[in-house]
């Protein structure tokens, strides 16, 4: 009697536990993806799996063309990763998840917002005479509108990432899938019919 | 389940390779010319059902079938599994090629064994007994599979072992649904097909 007022408990606890437990766990089955897009100076990672769930907490690393490590770091809840935008032209993004998932991807690097902005910062400092001044009005215009237009057009750049972005396989795969396979079964009975004979 | 390119020491790798082309290598031998359309269809079973999510709370999980193949196949379950992680892989960029040996070995080698732990049992032709069989080798073939998945990391990677048992936890509502998706097909086919799951390879 007292035993099982003791075990009744001790089992709601352990139930409690293992349904916390699994539901703590992000998804961490299927094929894993990640995407990178620019914004202002720094450049985004995100990681996405197959159906659609943000890949949360995994290790991004970030590879220049010589292949040596710039730098890593994990994501957030939302699968996303910012970093400043290193001083190379292109970038590789690799980002591991849980169970063996690897993906990765390339982003070309424009600085042009980057060098503007240096431009202006030298010019700017020692106006001499009327056309450096001049100049300097124009740098600043042209850093100011690109620095507005890529506020502008991130979103637009975000969409066409997300557009970028592979969605599960379809219907026509899977079933082109299946037609591969019963193809495969058929030219083994065909082999295996003429060794026969 | 499905282990990507690069992520594997080419050493896990070899060794992934040779375990599957031995095991393809003698299931292609078991395979009569009468059991290749049967071979066919589980190859796509396991084909699509890797690739249908089903959500499940913040999770969303897809059978793998491995433990049904291995009972209704045998050791014709690894060239069957090899060529659906093929297609998957050049399709769909599901695993990849390199580590397609270590993905084969992972989902086969369970299948087997569960092939030789509950083939008496199925055998008996008894319903009840069927449909438990059904069960435990859903459920300890992707168990087998996951800790396979979990060892072949562990052996590339350090640090891993810390997340295995997590990894394991995660998957239980999987295993318990593979385990009655199995008990189920099974139950079926006795009463449909009966000489399908009496006969084995």
């Amino acid at each position: 009697m007292s035993t099982k007022r003791i075990w009744k408990p001790c089992l709601g606890v352990l139930l409690f536990l293992l349904v916390t437990a699994v539901l703590s766990v992000p998804a961490q089955a299927h094929k894993v993806m990640v995407f990178a897009y620019q914004e202002g100076g720094a450049v985004y990672a995100e990681g996405y799996f197959a159906d659609g769930k943000k890949a949360q907490d995994s290790l991004v690393e970030v590879f220049g063309q010589d292949g040596t490590k710039l730098l890593e770091g994990k994501t957030d809840t939302n699968g996303l990763f910012s970093f400043p935008m290193p001083d190379v032209p292109e970038i590789k993004i690799v980002l591991t998840a849980s169970m063996g998932h690897r993906a990765e991807c390339t982003l070309k690097v424009s600085d042009d917002v980057t060098a503007d902005a240096a431009k202006e910062g030298a010019s700017g400092a020692i106006p001499q005479n009327e056309t450096a001044a001049a100049a300097v009005g124009e740098d600043r215009v042209r850093a100011i509108v690109s620095e507005e237009l890529d506020r502008k057009i991130a979103p637009l750049k975000r969409e066409v990432a997300l557009l970028h972005q592979e969605n599960g396989p379809s219907l026509t795969d899977i079933i082109g899938g299946i037609g591969y396979i019963m193809g495969i079964m058929g030219l083994l009975m065909y082999f295996k019919a003429r060794r026969r004979e | 389940m499905h282990i990507s390119e690069g992520i594997c020491s080419p050493p896990v790798l070899a060794a992934g390779m040779a375990v599957a082309a031995a095991g393809v290598a003698y299931g292609m031998k078991k395979i009569d010319t009468e059991n290749i359309p049967k071979v066919g269809v589980l190859s796509s079973a396991f084909f699509v059902a890797s690739l249908i999510h089903v959500p499940i709370g913040p999770s969303s999980v897809h059978l793998v079938l491995n433990g049904l193949m291995g009972l209704l196949l045998g050791w014709a379950a690894f060239p069957a599994i090899m060529i659906a992680l093929l297609l998957q892989g050049v399709l769909f960029q599901y695993g990849g090629l390199t580590s397609l040996g270590v993905n084969t070995m992972n989902m086969a080698l369970p299948a087997v064994i569960c092939y030789y732990l509950f083939r008496g049992m199925v055998r008996t032709g008894d319903v009840k007994r069927i449909a438990l069989a059904g069960f435990a080798c859903g459920f300890v073939s992707l168990t087998l599979s996951i800790a396979a998945v979990a060892l072949t990391l562990l052996l590339t990677q350090k640090g891993f072992l810390v997340t295995v048992h997590v990894v394991l936890l995660a998957h239980i509502p999987v295993m318990v649904i593979e385990g009655i998706v199995t008990a189920f097909a099974l139950v079926f086919l006795k009463k449909v097909k009966p000489e399908i799951i009496e006969v084995g390879t």
